[in-house]
């Protein structure tokens, strides 16, 4: 009875396990083993640990490493910050919710690696419309999205701007699930908007914050479209993430054994960085 | 899950082993060759017409092209070389040959230059498909890189307009005129050129090799005072802004914000539909004398191509390098031909041709046969040029920097 | 206060659309009024040329089909075996269960960029190059979707599986006739998701098919992106016409959208 549930259970998950054993695993594995080689075509070198240990002695991945950081410690919060703001103005009576909620969504429908373009247009520092604008107003962009110091930040922006919409459904969905009496009781017991806020919403919003901040810092982690159409990782190597600095080391120059290395740094990264985050919000995490 | 993993793995196996079938171009004596390019704008229906005609000639042989942005080439085709997947000829810049010659995915193609067909071809077209003594490529264009300017800002500014500057003195002197900070911002609403220093044609070495410099022997005293004299008009005199690209200097200069551009013939046709009143002239000669960059390509062959298409290639490679294919490539894509005997008045029909051709002599190829060009140029020179140009590193010693960066790289 | 509500929206929905709008407006003007200075964003001029001369500068329809059948295909695949594996990491319980949700979790972290090159390799080796099998198969499943989907199963009453089982029903039937049905919104809000991750992607059928007939619209659009030249015009009327269905997907289930995601819950 019991193996023949087992036997079930496995036919159910066979067709996954076949896609994911054949196409994800047995590519990771191939990525792994290379990671231990200095590989380019060909069978390649083992160099065992070499490729990890060269890793901490060049610039190029710890300036790789700290853009990557600075931009998801950057853009995380910011964006789902955002995202939680624009949540509860549009979870409550406004006049237009429908029109506000498509237009804030409708930069996740859209290819990052076209908009790119138009926003690298919009904020060319001599001639975009956005930085000519702000030069009317009297703002001086300076070399802008050129600037060694300040291009990340334009490179967040444009981060935020496509997946704030996206992380603020998940929140207009969490928002759904707090049942009114709540707030009808609060607001009983005398509790403003404030308190409200930080007594019922955010503890109930545990869960859905939890869910966002991983799937934004794993994306922040992997940040790599604008960064490829709007400044190739420049200038001299400001905004260059260890995605953008994988396909550099492994897609032109092909040092594959090199950048499955560097690859796997970021997967070790990002897989602490989820456990951690599991950990923080589950101690904090309310449930109800 | 360990055995999870492992049938993974053996399914994995079988289903390469029994998946791989042996796709051979040449069936019923009918020979296919795959060909990718990157000539994604304006020259490419020129280069289809080309094949097009090719293929009607020739009923033993179809060339089958795919165009791809050169990025996507270049990441696709190593994985595809190594994989058996490769293409059968490629065309691509003549800085590349090296790296994949070094590879030993190209086959040589020694045979092919024979003493007549080289002689009527741009000698600095040919060396350039050397790499350790071996012909890997045969040449299929070669422009040489000019001085675009805008003819109403340059009298705006009391220059005259058929007169571009011709040494390094008098353009120096014109950009700083070109060059107007008009609401005394600090940041100049119009630039004397605009020099971009990533993604793209690549102009700074034309600025090294005027001054008897080169990317090989960056310290030296011509390339240390190059970089300086043409960094300092940067940070200080503001005659081009910093960290551009290829693209954004087109567009400053297609808009009137920068009065001159280096650039290749494939801008004429847009920035004449633009409307910009503008001429083409020899980039000025520097102390060492006029020099400029050669905008060059050639066709590879695929080192796995069996005979049948070895042969088929190579007749490709005449086909193209006649002399009625040239004049019609020139007269469609506006880049001068790879032969001497083309003349001006083949190339009528579009007029920058010949304009273009009048200093194929002085073009110079970057870099030839260099395995490791890309790392040498993207990663270590660019970005020491971006650095001078911010001021965020002084000129001496980011070259010496980067000429030991270099020194392992660099091949004989 | 409400000024200050109504004023932020504003701002904030100007801004989200500002490149949008741009792009459509480049998109009818002439390729050398695009680039201009002062710039505006008013036309500067029109034409409706980009939008017929798209469809000779690269097989447009050939390559709306292919995006049309890689997308639709992988939602529908990756939808049923996601729910065939989520129905039984969510209702049944069999050694090695923890090891394989693990697995999925830890498909989850892995940049797409570390398995390209060997699994470009493992294609070629198949023959799967610009082949719809090629593009489709190795998506047919996705982490996220196996998570999120279990998430979703886990809040539908157990009773109800029991009452269907003493009814004589098999587990396949439970999945079928009982968590299937109940699972409307949960599956069309990740079928979206799917669709619109495939639809806009870029490096993945770029990288696996090398024939410009068997390439999805952004790969296909890419080609506008020449390293001299860029050609705008056309390069936005082909993104705006690449936009229009996914807004027209987003605008019809816009509502049930968000009540999708709500009943998953994420918790």
């Amino acid at each position: 009875m019991r193996a023949r549930r087992t036997a079930t259970a496995y036919a159910f998950l066979a067709p996954t396990l076949i896609v994911v054993g054949v196409f994800m695993v047995w590519p990771m594995l191939q990525s792994l083993a290379d990671s231990f080689y200095d590989k380019s075509i060909g069978p390649g070198i083992f160099v065992g640990l070499g490729n990890y240990t060269k890793l901490l002695g060049d610039p190029a991945f710890l300036i790789a490493l700290r853009n990557t950081v600075f931009y998801a410690v950057a853009a995380t919060p910011v964006a789902v910050a955002l995202a939680l703001g624009l949540a509860l103005l549009l979870n409550g009576h406004v006049r237009g919710r429908g029109f506000f909620r498509s237009a804030l969504f409708l930069p996740s429908v859209v290819s990052l690696g076209v908009v790119a373009i138009a926003w690298k247009f919009l904020l060319d520092p001599d001639i975009g419309l956005v930085t000519y604008w702000l030069r009317g107003l009297g703002v001086d962009v300076g070399d802008g999205v050129r600037d060694a110091d300040v291009a990340m930040w334009y490179l967040i922006g444009v981060g935020v701007w496509k997946n704030a919409g996206f992380y603020m459904v998940m929140y207009l969905a969490g928002l759904q699930t707090i049942p009114r009496m709540y707030y009808e009781a609060a607001t009983i017991d005398g509790a403003g908007p404030w308190q409200r806020f930080r007594k019922v919403t955010w503890p109930l919003l545990g869960h859905t914050t939890m869910f966002v901040f991983i799937i934004a810092a794993i994306a922040a982690l992997q940040v790599f479209d604008q960064i490829f159409v709007m400044t190739r990782g420049g200038p001299h190597f400001a905004t260059e993430s260890l995605v953008y600095l994988v396909y550099r080391k492994g897609l032109q120059d092909f040092e594959f054994g090199y950048a499955s290395a560097i690859a796997w740094v970021l997967v070790l990264i990002v897989f602490v960085l989820s456990l951690a985050q599991n950990v923080f919000f589950s101690r904090r995490a309310v449930r109800f | 899950m360990k055995r999870l993993l492992a049938l993974a793995v053996v399914t994995a196996l079988t289903l390469t082993a029994c998946g791989s079938a042996d796709k051979s171009g040449t069936s019923g004596g009918q020979v296919t060759l795959t060909f990718w390019n990157g000539y994604t704008g304006p020259d490419r229906p020129a280069l289809e017409g080309l094949v097009k005609k090719f293929n009607d000639t020739h009923p033993g042989i179809r060339i089958e092209m795919n165009i791809m942005t050169w990025d996507v080439l270049f990441q696709k085709l190593l994985p595809a070389y190594t994989s058996g997947n490769g293409p059968d000829l490629v065309a691509f810049d003549d800085a590349h040959i090296g790296r994949f010659a070094a590879k030993g995915v190209l086959a040589p193609l020694d045979d092919w230059f024979t003493a007549e067909r080289t002689a009527t071809l741009v000698k600095p077209a040919v060396e350039a498909t050397l790499f350790k003594g071996k012909h890997y490529a045969v040449p299929m264009t070669f422009t040489p890189i000019l001085m675009y300017y805008n003819k109403k800002l340059f009298k705006d500014a009391g220059l005259d307009p058929g007169k571009p500057p011709a040494t390094w003195q008098e353009w120096q002197s014109a950009l700083k005129k070109l060059t107007k900070d008009t609401n005394g911002d600090g940041r100049p609403e119009q630039y004397g050129t605009a020099l971009p220093d990533h993604q793209t044609i690549q102009v700074w070495p034309i600025l090294l090799w005027g001054n008897g410099g080169d990317l090989l022997s960056l310290n030296s005293p011509q390339s240390v005072q190059a970089v300086q004299q043409w960094s300092d008009l940067v940070s200080k005199d503001r005659i081009s802004p910093t960290g551009l690209g290829g693209a954004d200097a087109d567009k400053l200069f297609q808009t009137g914000k920068a009065a001159t551009n280096i650039t290749g013939p494939w801008m004429t046709a847009g920035f004449k539909e633009a409307g910009l009143d503008f001429g083409v002239a020899m980039v000025p000669a520097g102390p060492a004398g006029a020099v400029t960059l050669a905008g060059a390509s050639s066709f590879v062959l695929n080192a796995r191509s069996d005979a049948a298409k070895q042969k088929a290639a190579k007749e490709w490679f005449t086909f193209w390098n006649s002399k009625e294919s040239q004049i019609a490539w020139s007269n469609g894509s506006g880049f001068p031909g790879v032969r001497t005997d083309v003349t001006p008045d083949d190339t009528k029909a579009n007029p920058y041709v010949a304009q273009f051709a009048a200093h194929s002599e002085k073009a110079r190829v970057l870099l030839p046969g260099q395995a490791e060009f890309r790392k040498i140029y993207e990663e270590i020179f660019e970005p020491a040029v971006q650095r001078v140009t911010t001021g965020e590193a002084q000129v001496q010693q980011a070259l010496d920097e980067a000429a030991k960066a270099i020194a392992p790289l660099s091949g004989p | 206060m409400r000024v200050l509500k109504y004023g932020a929206l504003l701002v904030g929905a100007g801004l989200v659309l500002l490149p949008l709008v741009w792009m459509v407006v480049a998109s009818i003007t002439p390729e050398a009024a695009i680039v201009r200075y002062p710039p505006s964003l008013l036309p500067g001029g029109f034409t409706t040329d980009h939008y017929t001369q798209i469809w000779e500068r690269i097989p447009f329809g050939r390559q709306f089909l292919n995006t049309v059948v890689f997308a639709g295909g992988v939602t529908a695949i990756s939808l049923l075996l996601d729910s065939l594996a989520a129905y039984a990491l969510a209702r049944m319980d069999f050694p090695g269960k923890n090891a394989v949700f693990v697995l999925i979790l830890l498909l989850l972290m892995i940049p797409p960029q570390v398995t390209l090159v060997p699994l470009f390799q493992l294609l070629s080796s198949l023959d799967w190059i610009n082949t719809y099998q090629g593009l489709i198969v190795p998506r047919a499943t996705n982490a996220f979707g196996i998570f999120f989907l279990r998430q979703y199963f886990l809040t539908i009453p157990r009773e109800l599986d029991e009452a269907a089982r003493i009814d004589g029903s098999s587990e396949f039937g439970i999945y079928r006739r009982v968590i299937l049905p109940l699972s409307g919104p949960a599956l069309l809000t990740l079928g979206l998701f799917h669709f619109m991750y495939n639809w806009n992607d870029l490096l993945w059928p770029l990288v696996f098919t090398t024939e410009t007939d068997m390439q999805t619209l952004p790969a296909g659009l890419a080609l506008f992106m020449g390293e001299h030249v860029i050609e705008y015009g056309l390069l936005m009327a082909g993104a705006v016409l690449t936009l229009l269905p996914m807004v027209a997907a987003f605008l019809l289930v816009q509502r049930r959208f968000i009540e999708g995601i709500a009943t998953t819950g994420m918790k």
